[in-house]
């Protein structure tokens, strides 16, 4: 019992982590914004994720990271594309996304109906088969 | 209606005395909580490739990325290439920065400091 | 680098008006529902489409039953 009693401590624990990686992603997409390097001003949010990309640290109702773009101009599919694909080449922030219990990376353009999404665990697996290859 | 406050809190003595020793098991759960957690992520702790441990991510080196290394990499890519160098001592020199310009095509931090070196080693001069 | 899959989110109001629709009993917010629920949504979309779909089947029965 007491280690539930931990483990629920912990959950709220996680939960205040992973919101801060938000508003941290926010607080800069806002920066850049302002300072006029960004054309579109992102957004991103914490929503479903895809059954499909599950793995075992996804979190429950919570394992989309969602960044969109909420105003300034639509973004085009390659626009989404080479955000999706920068945000995935930093190896870093998504071994950061997975442990914390997202599966799932979203890009929505300003609309809200057209968007790409892509399967975090994928990529650890394509870094897993690199580091084979090097040894 | 009168309602008496001695009646909604019964033994009034024993109800603080439970509140305070609540408030102490909360507060040592707390701190073996905390313990544990710190441990948790320490062991989850990941390197970068010069063998620092990575806790904070710098969005805004990210945000960089996103909108600012396409342009910069366009540039050293078209002012860096080796053909434009050919015949020339710094061909070499030239060949190796491509190379390491092709790598880093999304890493704005690492095209700034290869486009300080272009400056300096092959006498580029950009916009 | 991994595939990119394609992927549509529901808009608010569509999301709004299949609600009510399907609240209201009828085809429209059971079509709206099941547009949302089998098409090429996001999983809190395509949640939100069989919801839809179930309180209008539902309300539809209560209706037709009385």
């Amino acid at each position: 019992m007491w280690n539930r009693i931990i483990d629920i401590v912990e959950w709220f624990g996680e939960i205040n982590e992973r919101r801060a990686v938000v508003k941290d992603f926010n607080n800069a997409a806002k920066k850049a914004f302002i300072s006029g390097d960004a054309p579109t001003l992102l957004n991103a949010k914490t929503t479903l994720g895809e059954s499909g990309y599950h793995h075992h640290l996804s979190k429950f109702l919570s394992g989309g990271f969602k960044i969109k773009a909420i105003s300034g101009r639509d973004l085009s599919r390659d626009e989404m594309k080479e955000i999706g694909a920068i945000v995935l080449d930093n190896k870093d922030f998504v071994r950061k996304l997975i442990t914390m219990g997202w599966d799932t990376l979203y890009v929505f353009s300003d609309g809200g109906e057209n968007g790409l999404k892509w399967s975090l665990i994928e990529m650890v697996k394509t870094v897993y088969i690199g580091k084979k290859n090097e040894v | 209606m009168k309602f008496n406050i001695l009646e909604i809190i019964p033994h009034t003595k024993w109800f603080w005395l439970s509140i305070i020793e609540f408030g102490v098991i909360v507060l040592l759960l707390n701190k073996l909580a905390k313990k544990r957690r710190i441990s948790k992520i320490n062991d989850l702790g990941f390197e970068d490739e010069a063998g620092n441990s990575v806790d904070n991510i710098n969005m805004d080196s990210l945000m960089d990325n996103i909108y600012k290394s396409k342009s910069l990499f366009k540039e050293l890519k078209r002012k860096c290439h080796p053909d434009r160098f050919v015949n020339q001592d710094c061909h070499s020199i030239s060949e190796k920065l491509f190379q390491e310009i092709m790598e880093n095509e999304k890493n704005y931090e690492k095209l700034k400091n290869l486009k300080d070196r272009a400056k300096s080693e092959l006498n580029v001069t950009f916009d | 680098m991994m595939e990119e899959k394609e992927v549509k989110t529901g808009k608010t109001i569509w999301i709004v008006i299949g609600f009510v629709l399907a609240f209201l009993g009828g085809f429209i917010g059971m079509f709206i529902g099941s547009n949302y629920a089998f098409g090429n949504f996001d999983r809190k979309t395509k949640l939100l489409g069989y919801t839809m779909l179930v309180i209008s089947i539902v309300v539809m029965k209560a209706i037709t039953s009385n």
